[in-house]
Parts: C-alpha cells; sequence; structure tokens
C-alpha cells in the first residue's frame, strides 16, 4: 500500500466505573498522500478519538497505526511528540490557541518548540519570516500582535491553521474546524484547505459534519457504531485513492 | 532547552498576581532569614568574645593556680616554638574596687601595655575609650601628659559610669588574694576603654603590671603568660607543642578550653535553631508549590496545545521548573537586597520603634551588648540564597511533574 498513514484493526475502550464503553471496533483505513479524506459519523461514534489516535495524541488499545511506514508503538514518547511537530498539524474545532502569546507567537510555537535556546538566535529570523507568510497566507497579516482572545471566531481558526502549518507538515488533522463558525466563514476555510491541498500538496485528515465539505473532500468515510460503514468516491477527482473499506 | 520553554515559562511569569505574590513571598523568607540569622551570627560572635574577654588564644598558668615566678624565662622558652607569634606577662586578680563611697567588684588585670597590645584587642579597647591613651599617664590641660603621683588605671566605660569615675579620680582596691599587702592601694583613674562587651566593661580594669605586682603582694611573679599564635597556626596544635615544652610546671590551655562550658551550651543552641530554621524554609517552601500548582490546574488546556504541537513531556515539565527556577532566583535577590537594607539600618530601626512606642527593642544590659550586633557572614547568606532557589525548584518539580503527565486528549476535549 502506498498509504501515507495507515491504521489497522484499531480498538479503543472508555471505561466508566464498572460499564465498558467500546469506542472503536476494529477500524482499519488508509490515508493517501495528497488527498483530502473526510471523517463523518453521529456524534459520540468516535470521529474524535480515532483522529487523536491517527495524529499520536492517544493510544489504541489494540491495533497499530503506521506513518510512512513507522509503527507509532514502535516509537517513544518522545519520538512520537516529534512526529507531532515536523509532520502533523492539528486544527480543532475549539481553535486552542494560547492565550498568553501574541497571534504570531501561536504561529510560531511550533518551530519554538523544535529549536534549542541558543539555535533559536540563529533561526529566529528566518522562522519570523515564515510565520509573517503564513500569516498572511490566511489573511491575518495585519493581526500578528493582537492576542488570540481580541480575533474572531474566523480570525482564530484561520490563525490555528496557519499554526498547523509553520513546520510544513505532510498531514494536518481537523477536528470539526468549521463546527464553531457561520455559513460564509466555514467557506473561507474550505476554500483555504482546498488551496493548501492543490498549491502544496498536503493531506488533510477532517472529521466534520458539514455536507459541503464532505462533498469536496477527495473521499469520505462514515463512522457507525465504531466501525467504518463506507466509502463515497467523489466521482471526478483523483482516481488513485481507491482504498479499503475496512 | 528548547525555545520554548523559557518562552512560554516567562510569558506565564508575566503581569501573573501569582508571580508577584510568590516573589514577595520568597523575597520576604530571604529578607526574614539573613535579618534573624545575621542578628543571631552577631550574638553568637559578640557572646564568643563576651566570653572570651581579655583571653588571649593561649593562656599559660602556674599548675593549680600558681603564679609563674620567672615569666622571662617562660617567654624566652616558647619564643622559638612553631607558631608563636607574640607573648605577654600578666597579672589578675578579683578586687572589690572603691571610688566615690561605692564598691563594686572588679577584675584587675595588671599588664605590660606594650606587650598586651600583641596578645588582645587591649589598644582598640584603650581607642574606643573616652581618652586615647596607649599608657597609664594622666592627661594634662595643655595635652601634655603627666606621670600621676600614683600609679594609673584605665577603668571600662560602663564601670566609670555607674561609678562616677572620670580622668584623676582615686580609687581603691581590695584584693580577694590572701598574700595580697592588707592596705588598700590607691590608684589614678587616667582614662576608660570600651570594647562594646557590656560585662566586660562593668568589670574591667587595667593597672600597670608592676603596680598590680606590688598591690598584690606577689614580687616580680606573674599570674600567667598570654600568647598569641601566628596567622593561621591551629591554637590547639600550638598549646600541645607548648605544653611538650614546659612540661608539666604550668598549665597550657587555648582560651576555648577555659570556657568550655560556656560555649558548649551555645553549640546546643546553634542546633536548635539550625532545625527551626530548617523547618520555618520547608513551609515557606509550600507557598511556591501553591502557587506552581494553581498555574499548572489554570494552564490544563495550554498544556495539551502544547503537546499537541510537538512538546515533549521533559519539556512540559521544564516549563513549570523554570518558573519555580526564577521565582526561586529572582526572590532571593529581592530577598537580598531588603535583607541588606534591613540589616544596615537594624540599630536606627531599633531606635526608631522604641521612640515611638516606648517599648526598648534590644534593652542592653539584658545582652551585654551595647547595640544589636549584625555579621554578614558571607557563606551564611549564600547558603539561604542557594537554599531559597533549591526549595523553590525541588517545590515547583511536583506540580510540573503532574502538569507533564496530564493526557493532552483529555486537556484538549472540551471548551
Ligand atoms: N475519557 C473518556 N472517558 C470515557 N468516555 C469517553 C472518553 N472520551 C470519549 N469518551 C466517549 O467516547 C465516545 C466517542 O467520543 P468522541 O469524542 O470520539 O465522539 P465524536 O464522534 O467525536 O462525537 P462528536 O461528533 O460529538 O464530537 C463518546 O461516547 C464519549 O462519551
Ligand atoms: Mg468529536
Amino acid at each position: 500500500m502506498s498509504d501515507l498513514l495507515a491504521a489497522e484493526n484499531l480498538h479503543k475502550r472508555y471505561f466508566d466505573g464498572s460499564s465498558e464503553l467500546h469506542v472503536l471496533r476494529g477500524v482499519s483505513m488508509g490515508v493517501g498522500a495528497g488527498e483530502i479524506l473526510v471523517i463523518m459519523g453521529p456524534s459520540g461514534a468516535g470521529k474524535s478519538t480515532l483522529l487523536h489516535i491517527l495524529g499520536a495524541l492517544d493510544t489504541a488499545d489494540e491495533g497499530e497505526v503506521t506513518y510512512d511506514g513507522l509503527g507509532f508503538s514502535s516509537l517513544s514518547g518522545s519520538m512520537l511528540a516529534g512526529l507531532r511537530n515536523h509532520h502533523f498539524g492539528f486544527v480543532f474545532q475549539f481553535f486552542h490557541l494560547l492565550p498568553d502569546l501574541r497571534a504570531i507567537e501561536n504561529v510560531m510555537l511550533p518551530a519554538m518548540i523544535d529549536t534549542g535556546v541558543f539555535a533559536w538566535l540563529g533561526r529566529k529570523r528566518a522562522v519570523l519570516e515564515r510565520a509573517k507568510e503564513l500569516m498572511e497566507l490566511v489573511g491575518l497579516g495585519d493581526r500578528m500582535r493582537h492576542k488570540p482572545g481580541k480575533l474572531s471566531g474566523g480570525e482564530r481558526q484561520r490563525l490555528a491553521i496557519a499554526r498547523a502549518l509553520m513546520n510544513r507538515p505532510r498531514i494536518v488533522f481537523c477536528d470539526e474546524p468549521t463546527g464553531n463558525l457561520d455559513t460564509a466563514t466555514s467557506n473561507d476555510i474550505f476554500e483555504l484547505i482546498h488551496t493548501l491541498n492543490q498549491d502544496e500538496g498536503l493531506t488533510f485528515v477532517i472529521v466534520t459534519h458539514n455536507k459541503q465539505l464532505a462533498e469536496r473532500a477527495d473521499r469520505v468515510l462514515h463512522i457507525i457504531d465504531g466501525q467504518i460503514d463506507g466509502i463515497q468516491l467523489e466521482p471526478a477527482q483523483d482516481p488513485q485513492s481507491d482504498e479499503e473499506i475496512h | 532547552m528548547q525555545k520554548y520553554q523559557t518562552f512560554i515559562g516567562f510569558r506565564y511569569l508575566r503581569t501573573r498576581l501569582f508571580t508577584i505574590l510568590s516573589l514577595l513571598a520568597v523575597q520576604f523568607c530571604v529578607a526574614v532569614l539573613m535579618v534573624v540569622l545575621c542578628v543571631m551570627w552577631g550574638f553568637d560572635r559578640d557572646l564568643r568574645a563576651s566570653i572570651r574577654g581579655s583571653l588571649s588564644t593561649i593562656i599559660i598558668e602556674g599548675q593549680f593556680g600558681d603564679e609563674i615566678d620567672d615569666w622571662e624565662e617562660v617567654v624566652d622558652e616558647i619564643k622559638n616554638i612553631e607558631g608563636v607569634a607574640y607573648s605577654a606577662p600578666y597579672v589578675q586578680s578579683l578586687c572589690l574596687i572603691i571610688a566615690n563611697n561605692v564598691k563594686l567588684p572588679s577584675r584587675v588585670k595588671g599588664v605590660i601595655l606594650d606587650k598586651e597590645r600583641t596578645t588582645s584587642k587591649v589598644e582598640a579597647y584603650f581607642k574606643n575609650g573616652t581618652k586615647q591613651r596607649l599608657d597609664f599617664n594622666l592627661e594634662m590641660e595643655d595635652g601634655d601628659s603627666l606621670q600621676p603621683p600614683n600609679p594609673g588605671a584605665v577603668v571600662g566605660t560602663e564601670l566609670a559610669r555607674n561609678m562616677g569615675l572620670r580622668p584623676g579620680t582615686k580609687v581603691r582596691f581590695i584584693a580577694s588574694r590572701s598574700a595580697a599587702r592588707f592596705r588598700p592601694d590607691e590608684f589614678t583613674v587616667v582614662g576608660s576603654f570600651k570594647s562594646g562587651l557590656y560585662d566586660f566593661d562593668l568589670h574591667h580594669v587595667y593597672v600597670p603590671l608592676e603596680d598590680a605586682q606590688a598591690m598584690l603582694g606577689m614580687g616580680d611573679a606573674v599570674t600567667g603568660v598570654s600568647v598569641e599564635v601566628t596567622d593561621g597556626a591551629s591554637p590547639s596544635d600550638v598549646r600541645e607543642r607548648i605544653k611538650r615544652k614546659l612540661g608539666s610546671i604550668c598549665r597550657v590551655e587555648t582560651w576555648e578550653d577555659r570556657r568550655r562550658n560556656f560555649l558548649g551550651s551555645l553549640a546546643i543552641e546553634r542546633r536548635v535553631q539550625a532545625v527551626i530554621i530548617g523547618m520555618v524554609a520547608f513551609l515557606a517552601g509550600f507557598t511556591i508549590l501553591a502557587t506552581i500548582w494553581m498555574t499548572v490546574k489554570e494552564k490544563t488546556k495550554d498544556i495539551g496545545i502544547i503537546k499537541s504541537c510537538g512538546g515533549t513531556t521533559f519539556g512540559i515539565m521544564s516549563i513549570f521548573v523554570f518558573n519555580g527556577f526564577y521565582i526561586g532566583v529572582v526572590g532571593a535577590a529581592l530577598g537580598l537586597a531588603l535583607g541588606l537594607l534591613f540589616l544596615s539600618y537594624i540599630n536606627p530601626i531599633a531606635d526608631f520603634i522604641e521612640g515611638l512606642t516606648g517599648f526598648s527593642v534590644f534593652p542592653k544590659t539584658m545582652y551585654y551588648i551595647d547595640k544589636i550586633p549584625v555579621e554578614f557572614n558571607v557563606n551564611g547568606i549564600s547558603w539561604i540564597l542557594a537554599l531559597a532557589v533549591i526549595f523553590c525548584v525541588v517545590y515547583s518539580i511536583i506540580p510540573a511533574w503532574f502538569a507533564s503527565r496530564l493526557n493532552p486528549v483529555e486537556a484538549l476535549r472540551y471548551e
């Protein structure tokens, strides 16, 4: 398989006292390089859980995720952190920006995580340039010094996207990126995602309830009762990603 | 150390009430510890000086309280012993001092000033007195000095004050010594000395050696010989060498041997102090723990975000330990400044409070010392500062560890 990211038979259970909640019941899937994959499903189906496991933020009880041929279970905690830093970007429904940092500092965060205090002295200028570029790209060129609290919802989400892109990741995971935004703003965000996908070949894995966004995806996976339900191919697009169902 | 650890660490410290409160807490603790300890060390130093009195580093006396008949021979014998710098003969006796119809017990010490100044601080004491005399002569109005008709005596300032003694006053001594002629000798007060040790200044009188010998009927004999050791020589080693040389005719002691009992109780006190101070520091450290803990609680979501951006467990931990370290270093520096400021003005402050409230902060007769003593012990102060920083770091490690263990998914799940 030429999948960039692949999940094999993932299981996730939560225990609440004596009762067991089996959230993921054997999910297998793949994400091809350069595609936009949308995951849909009813609330509580386990979409976020799956996304977190795919993004190495959480671990599965059973099964394995492989990125570029590397199994997550063979990697140490700091190697997984490195993976999240260099190869993955995250965009969340609630933006999740650091309130104490200015907009541009939020964008620079992944680079600061990647750079030692002394190396920073040499790298700072380049990082700042890149952060400015990204802020221009997402249309926040005049909001660099704002604290996130002073930005609107749409602006915050665009800022979060800029941050996710800082270290030139290969995959960006989005958990309901437009869940808190109105239709017009959501459309802006779609546009941005699309442009990034087309221009930079970025891979997106997006959990959403938004039908419009799903229509523009390369592929849509439905999760029902902790399992992948079906596959929808956008007929006009990307013939190479006819992947497995489960 | 990655850039974000210090960057975010600093940002968490900025403009937060907790930061200011914990900085103040550390500053206050350091300053209080410094003031208390420096005064305690000062007391210790002065108490030791007080306990030591006019004792020289090493004292040679006759075995069983006998006199030394030929002190020049003793001085000759020990002169070349390694570590012996100076030696001086003295006569000492308990006397009743009588003047202006007042009688007080006192300790009369007969010395050869030129020799005595090499083995004790007598010179400095005399200089601090009302008359800066370095002989036993009486100073005349025109500045000339005059050998008084009676032998001269230099009395402690407190004694002079208590008995109304001034230059020219006649005093008599009644010695407790059995061999003394039973005829009160008349001396003339030529000046007073001041050691700053209340007890010492209240009870001591210096007179010329031969006059003391005459008064006590000792002939050429002396009570003992004071010895000062060379710089860096160990007094107890020198004592052993002198003992070996002089054999058993003489008793050779260091001043600490002589005052063993008093010094022993000082040492016990010091141990108790150390325990109490350790407990205070331990409790004060909880302020830091609470502060960092609050920060961690407040920043739970941030921790999830940083982890999602690739922050490691160690990285998260070091953000908060860095906070503790920063609070420790800055708080200790502020505390050092406050402590030094307070200590430099401690006596004016005490006087001011006394003037304001009428409450005597420091009644001097009670402490035998005439002002609040302060010892700026650089080693000790460094220890306080180092401990403050260490405590802050150690106490921040606990909440930092919890922070670093937070599950990022849990931290991020809800708005
Ligand atoms: N830490 C946890 N402990 C117990 N149960 C949990 C925990 N985390 C998630 N769950 C449960 O797992 C299930 C799946 O959660 P998840 O957030 O993945 O759903 P979702 O598909 O993203 O739903 P939504 O569309 O509402 O965001 C839910 O029923 C949730 O209650
Ligand atoms: Mg969800």
